[in-house]
């Protein structure tokens, strides 16, 4: 405080007035700073606590309303060309609900939608002079607003929104309050930013979770359809193993049936050769025997009659032809069933009648033996099988070979006895005959290998149409 | 006396040989045999001078048998009978030595009669089967 003098009289005391309003001034200019430190250092905290946006700015506005004391803070968020509340605090909270603030145009020139378009704070000193903030005067003095700032707020720096402060005086927020107010803003961005990072992991976390859970279930699924599965297949597993085990022993079984099958064979074959010769022996030996007696005995009583008795003599005499005839027969039948040759002079004899008693019936075929064996060296059970398997295949070679030659073959080695019978004659499709059924197959094909494989021998059979037939028969020796 | 042996299964067969035999040859004395044990037994006993053997003997080889009673007895004339005329005979009756080969078929009284007429002499008997007489 100074003394003005004039004309050597002190003035007055101005200068004391001017120095107490500007300390008042600078007294009031701490108090305001010191609120909003306060302001800034409770906002900072809060955002440490909260997780949530929407409490964050509702906390935002709380504090800075109640502790900055300003009659009004509200955030502002832009949607589409409007800026909406988000968020507000204050006495004259119904403000908000008279006012409309839009990002440019008419409603775009106040501080909220300058600082808005143009990413700065933006201050009005007074509504009551400010032409741009001339939309609102009426409402703003109404509620005793006269000055307001706007703050830009952002969103991973793109401006979002702002926070928009009212104070009754005019010029009430000077450069260090905008500062302070810019920096908090700053924080809210940053704890914006932070939140949505937070929320972003969090929503991430959850869907991980989620996932997680989905996939432990999808894998509790699978591994019951799997457990499922695996117990169906070891199931038919089971039913395969129990299956081939039945087969295995239909087959044990099937293979018995034919080992069965191929005794009755053989002991039928038996039977028959035996019948055969029994009925032959019987048809000749016995009754060609009593046959042979009985023209004896004619032949005898003829004598004893001499030249008497023309009558019976003439009786006597006509008997013997008939006789004769009968036991021709008889021969002939027994020949044919089973040539007692076989038995009283053995195999070698009788393929040299038969082949020569062939030769005569069928004079055009001429039959080139070749025998190697010694009778002793034939086992017995082998000579009939021998005689049926050349009986049958000259039979067929008179029926349809047509041929002029025949080749016999009887021959062994130290391990096996063969047979071959070789025909030059016209041959035969060997598929068509085996695919014809029943009687049609009248080669006798099947009984002559079946007799060969019964003795334990093996039979083959070649011929091709225009290039002869070789039928061939091999016995091992020494079995 | 001049001895014939029959050797033969068939007995309807044997008997009427056997009666015609007698009746052709009355002093020749014919014994019978059906099997090979029962005439290997009688020829020991009996010396016979001739044997009728049939081919085919119960459980027996004809053949074989005259092979060995020819080995034993070589002055024992064999006529093997056999059922059929056929070379194959024949020759089996040879390769065991049979002195010769009658068909059972085929055979007449005249082939039995000219055969045995000429073994009689042969062996110095007469023709009814009695001995000649010694000069």
């Amino acid at each position: 405080m100074t003394f003005t003098y004039k004309n050597g009289k002190p003035e007055g005391a101005v200068v004391v007035a001017h120095d107490i309003t500007e300390r008042k001034r600078a007294e009031q200019r701490i108090a305001r700073l010191t609120k909003l430190y306060v302001v800034l250092s409770r906002v900072n905290e809060m955002i440490v606590r909260t997780h949530d946006e929407e409490v964050l700015l509702r906390e935002v506005c709380n504090i800075v309303a109640e502790e900055g004391e300003f009659p009004l803070v509200w955030v502002g968020q832009v949607k589409g060309r409007q800026v909406k509340p988000a968020a507000s605090h204050g006495s004259a909270a119904d403000y908000l609900k008279e006012i409309k603030v839009e990002v440019d145009g008419d409603l775009g020139t106040g501080p909220t939608g300058t600082c808005i378009r143009e990413d700065r704070p933006v201050i009005n000193n007074d509504f009551d002079t400010n032409p741009s903030t001339a939309p609102w005067r009426e409402q703003a003095l109404r509620y005793g607003f006269r000055a307001s700032g706007a703050f830009p707020m952002h969103r991973q720096g793109r401006v979002v929104g702002a926070l928009t402060l009212y104070a009754p005086n005019p010029r009430a927020f000077d450069t260090e309050q905008v500062n302070l107010l810019e920096a908090l803003c700053a924080d809210i961005s940053y704890a914006l930013d932070a939140m949505q990072q937070e929320k972003l992991r969090t929503d991430a976390e959850n869907t991980l979770r989620q996932r997680t859970l989905e996939l432990q279930q999808l894998t509790e699924t699978l591994e019951m359809r799997v457990q499922e599965r695996t117990e169906e297949l070891a199931a038919i597993n089971e039913e395969l193993r129990a299956e081939n085990e039945e087969r295995l022993r239909v087959e044990i079984e099937l293979r018995e049936s034919e080992n069965h099958l191929r005794q009755l064979s053989t002991a039928l074959l038996s039977a028959q050769e035996r019948e055969r010769k029994l009925i032959a022996q019987e048809i000749h030996d016995s009754m060609g025997a009593s046959l042979a007696a009985t023209k004896f005995k004619v032949e005898t009583a003829l004598k004893e009659i001499g030249d008497g008795h023309p009558p019976t003599r003439a009786a006597l005499e006509s008997v013997i032809p008939i006789i004769q005839g009968i036991m021709e027969e008889a021969r002939r039948i027994q020949m044919s069933l089973r040539p007692s040759m076989l038995d009283d002079l053995g195999i070698l004899a009788t393929i040299n009648w038969f082949c020569r008693q062939y030769e005569s019936i069928y004079p055009s075929i001429r039959i080139k033996k070749e025998i190697d064996v010694q009778e002793h060296e034939v086992p017995n059970s082998l000579k009939i099988v021998i005689y049926r398997v050349l009986q049958e295949a000259l039979n067929n070679i008179a029926k349809h070979s047509r041929a002029s030659v025949v080749l016999l073959f009887l021959r062994k080695n130290s391990q096996t006895m063969e047979l071959i019978i070789r025909d030059s004659g016209q041959g035969f499709n060997l598929e068509e005959a085996f695919s014809r059924k029943g009687t049609a197959r009248g080669l006798g094909l099947d009984s002559m290998r079946e007799r060969v494989e019964l003795s334990e021998g093996s039979f083959s059979i070649e011929s091709r149409k225009g290039a002869g037939t070789v039928i061939r028969a091999t016995w091992p020796l020494n079995s | 006396m001049f001895k014939t042996m029959l050797v033969e299964d068939n007995t309807i067969f044997r008997e009427s040989l056997r009666d015609s035999l007698q009746l052709q040859f009355p002093a020749m004395e014919i014994v019978e045999a059906a099997n090979g044990p029962e005439a290997l037994e009688r020829i020991d006993s009996l010396s016979p001078n001739l044997i009728f053997m049939d081919i085919r003997l119960p459980g027996q080889n004809g053949l074989e048998l005259t092979e060995k009673i020819k080995n034993l007895y070589p002055e024992i004339i064999i006529i093997i009978l056999t059922n059929y005329d056929l070379p194959e005979y024949r020759e089996a009756a040879a390769r065991f030595k049979a002195d010769h080969f009658l068909s059972k078929d085929s055979m007449t009284h005249q082939e039995v009669n000219v055969i045995v007429k000429s073994i009689l002499s042969e062996k110095g008997f007469k023709g009814n089967g009695s001995e000649r007489n010694q000069f």
